[in-house]
């Protein structure tokens, strides 16, 4: 039953890949597009590519199929053997022309070659490509904004492992500090919330404050430098520390916990859950780029969840002090017995007073 | 170890994990050189006019094996060099070659990257051409090195000027149209031209200012040629082989001087065999600080 559900889930995930693959342009890689290979100008002649025309991977004309208009093939190769009546583009792949292709206008291959088995070609035969390295990193570096699902999967595995390790050298050094800041998450959201986001809000200002305060004594001017590092150092740790503590509190929640005495093992899992919890939800969105506006709704979504993440463990790194100040931790215990431990029951008639027990002398006193 | 310490120690560890992907993420600006291809079938074009523009590097130019129009390899660095490539097929117009980049422009790893590269070719291009179709050629090469050959082409008419460059230019067969047309230009070039007599040119311009220009005529010929010959602040051999008839007619101004004929009376000297021979060279030279030699192969 898991397993037939796995199965299912990964089927799932794996679908919106599979539909990508011969799916047209989105506005957006359109426009990336376009913008390559206007950057392009001689080398593309006169040629007008609308990449609208576009589709994703590689595409074939088949021996007696006949294409009306160009045929676009975008990072996949344009197989042709049959006839396109118009120009045979390959964007990012290379362009075959087998023995049976006829096209009637131009071949050309962007960031590919053009493969010449036979054919007839009525038109140019264009190609623009680079030796290693060339071309290809360009057309890479252009289209950076249209990251595949595969890129996107790496990405966040990517971020996980270090996150994973970042959590190690946290349970390892700092245990007591983020079980502090997971309890005050725990009893003060909101509160935390409001002051993660104020904390980023006050990033910037905070930092001009500094630098011009050091500014003003003079000899603070040469630990401006200094003060710039530790200023990003402990932002970014305290930022880390934070997402990792609402990670702890995520997966304890996810494992319907409460609060209380955990092992070092508990604590371990609960924050591998969290962080796992929220690589999931990177990974479908990931998963789910290529699926035009709903894709990027999820997108956006993932982001929101994480920056709320990001900045309720922010908020509670600043009220703990980094986990060194406890919600739940007395302010002063001077009496260990109960406050009212002394007294007896008194009836009416009255009895002796026990007497009430003071705290011990001062040394001084006792002098 | 306190709370407070541990705190600040579990941030410097997570920047410094935070920043071990870091180098992944500032990809290294890799050098731009591209390959631009370009070719063409012979249908629908019954003339070619092939301009060739091209700067720093090799040129290659030569006869097309297969039946295509042209065919053109461009190898060019895309931060120091524009290639061009174009061809009208209305007109049957090629444009071909590269041209330099503005180097002033650009800053950073891509100033720094392209300044280092300053002694690196900007372009190398090959060019193959059709052997049956009609063909005017005109080629500007400028700080090249030009291996060109022509044998076996049907030009008609040719242009050929160099700039800071070396020429080779040969038809190592004979050209299949008669040549209108062939004028060869060098300034502050070495141009070096062999089985001259092979272009089958009815004319024959030459021209070299502060630099060197050779002419050997070859054996296989097909018609008497007409040669002005230029030389300004520079050296013009023309190499004939035994046997070829030849008129000059000097005009020497300036410290300029014709070498290698036997006696110019009134600037023009004619070969003995001139009226009875079959293969004739009529010279026109003129020159200015600079010399005209005639050399005889064989000799």
């Amino acid at each position: 039953m898991r397993i037939s559900s796995t199965v299912v889930a990964l089927a799932l995930c794996l679908a919106p890949a599979t539909a990508a693959a011969q799916r047209g342009l989105t506005s957006a890689e359109q426009d990336s597009v376009r913008d390559w290979l206007s950057a392009l100008g001689p080398e593309l002649g006169p040629h007008r590519v609308d990449p609208a025309a576009a589709v994703h991977g590689s595409r074939a004309v088949a021996t007696a199929e006949r294409v009306s208009g160009d045929v676009l093939s975008f990072r996949g190769n344009l197989d042709v053997r049959g006839e396109v009546a118009g120009d045979a583009v390959a964007i990012g792949g290379d362009v075959i022309l087998h023995p049976s292709a006829r096209v009637t206008g131009d071949v050309l291959a962007i960031g590919g070659s053009v493969r010449q088995e036979g054919g007839r070609v009525d038109g140019e035969i264009r190609s623009i490509a680079g030796h290693a390295p060339g071309i290809e990193a360009l057309f890479a570096e252009r289209a950076s904004p249209v990251r595949s699902p595969r890129e996107m999967l790496s990405l966040t595995a990517g971020w996980f492992a270090v996150l994973a390790a970042i959590a190690f050298a946290v349970l390892m050094l700092a245990r007591s500090n983020l079980v502090a800041i997971t309890e005050r998450i725990r009893t003060d959201f909101g509160k935390a919330l409001l002051i993660g986001l104020v904390g980023q809000l006050a990033v910037a200002p905070l930092l001009v404050l500094l630098v011009l305060g050091l500014t003003i004594t003079l000899i603070g001017i040469l630990l401006i430098p200094f003060v710039l590092v530790a200023y990003a150092l402990a932002l970014a740790g305290a930022v880390a520390l934070g997402f990792l503590a609402m990670a702890y509190a995520n997966g304890r929640s996810l494992r319907r916990r409460e609060s209380g005495d955990e092992t070092v093992g508990d604590i371990t899992t609960h924050l591998m859950i969290g962080l796992g919890a929220y690589f999931a939800l990177w990974a479908v969105a990931a998963l789910a780029g290529p699926l035009g506006i709903v894709g990027s709704l999820l997108r956006a979504m993932v982001v929101v969840i994480t920056w709320v993440a990001v900045s309720v463990g922010l908020g509670a790194v600043i009220l703990s002090r980094a986990g060194t100040r406890s919600p739940t931790a007395p302010v002063a215990q001077e009496l260990e017995e109960d406050e009212y431990s002394w007294q007896t029951p008194t009836p009416v008639s009255g009895v002796a007073a026990a007497r009430r027990p003071t705290p011990a002398p001062r040394a001084a006193e006792r002098r | 170890m306190s709370s407070a310490r541990s705190g600040a120690l579990a941030a410097g560890l997570a920047l410094a994990a935070a920043l071990v992907p870091l180098p992944t993420a500032v990809a290294a600006q890799v050098p731009g050189v591209r390959q631009l291809s370009l070719s063409r079938g012979t249908a629908g074009v019954d003339t070619l006019r092939a301009r060739v523009s091209f700067t720093g590097g090799l040129l290659q130019i030569a006869p097309a094996s297969t039946d295509l129009l042209f065919q053109a390899e461009t190898r060019y660095d895309a931060d120091r060099a524009r290639p061009v490539a174009a061809f009208d097929s209305a007109r049957g117009v090629l444009e071909i070659g590269a041209e330099a980049g503005p180097l002033s422009r650009g800053f950073g790893l891509r100033r720094m990257r392209r300044e280092r590269r300053r002694d690196v070719p900007l372009a190398d291009l090959t060019l193959h051409l059709s052997r049956t179709t009609p063909t005017e050629l005109t080629i500007d090469a400028t700080a090249a090195h030009g291996w060109i050959e022509l044998g076996g082409l049907h030009v008609h008419m040719v242009r050929v000027s160099a700039s800071a460059s070396e020429t080779h230019l040969s038809f190592s067969s004979a050209n299949t149209a008669r040549l209108s047309l062939l004028e060869l230009s060098a300034r502050a070039a070495a141009m070096h031209v062999d089985g001259l007599a092979a272009a089958n040119a009815e004319r024959v311009m030459a021209a070299v200012t502060a630099g060197q220009l050779e002419l050997a005529f070859g054996d296989e010929w097909s018609g008497d040629i007409a040669l002005e010959a230029s030389a300004i602040l520079g050296q013009l051999r023309i190499i004939l082989p035994d046997g070829v008839a030849l008129r000059l007619t000097a005009r020497e101004r300036l410290l300029g001087r014709v070498e290698g004929v036997p006696a110019v009376r009134d600037g023009v000297y004619q070969s003995a065999n001139w009226e009875t021979a079959t293969r004739r060279v009529d010279v026109l030279a003129s020159v200015t600080m600079g010399t005209i030699t005639v050399v005889r192969a064989g000799r």
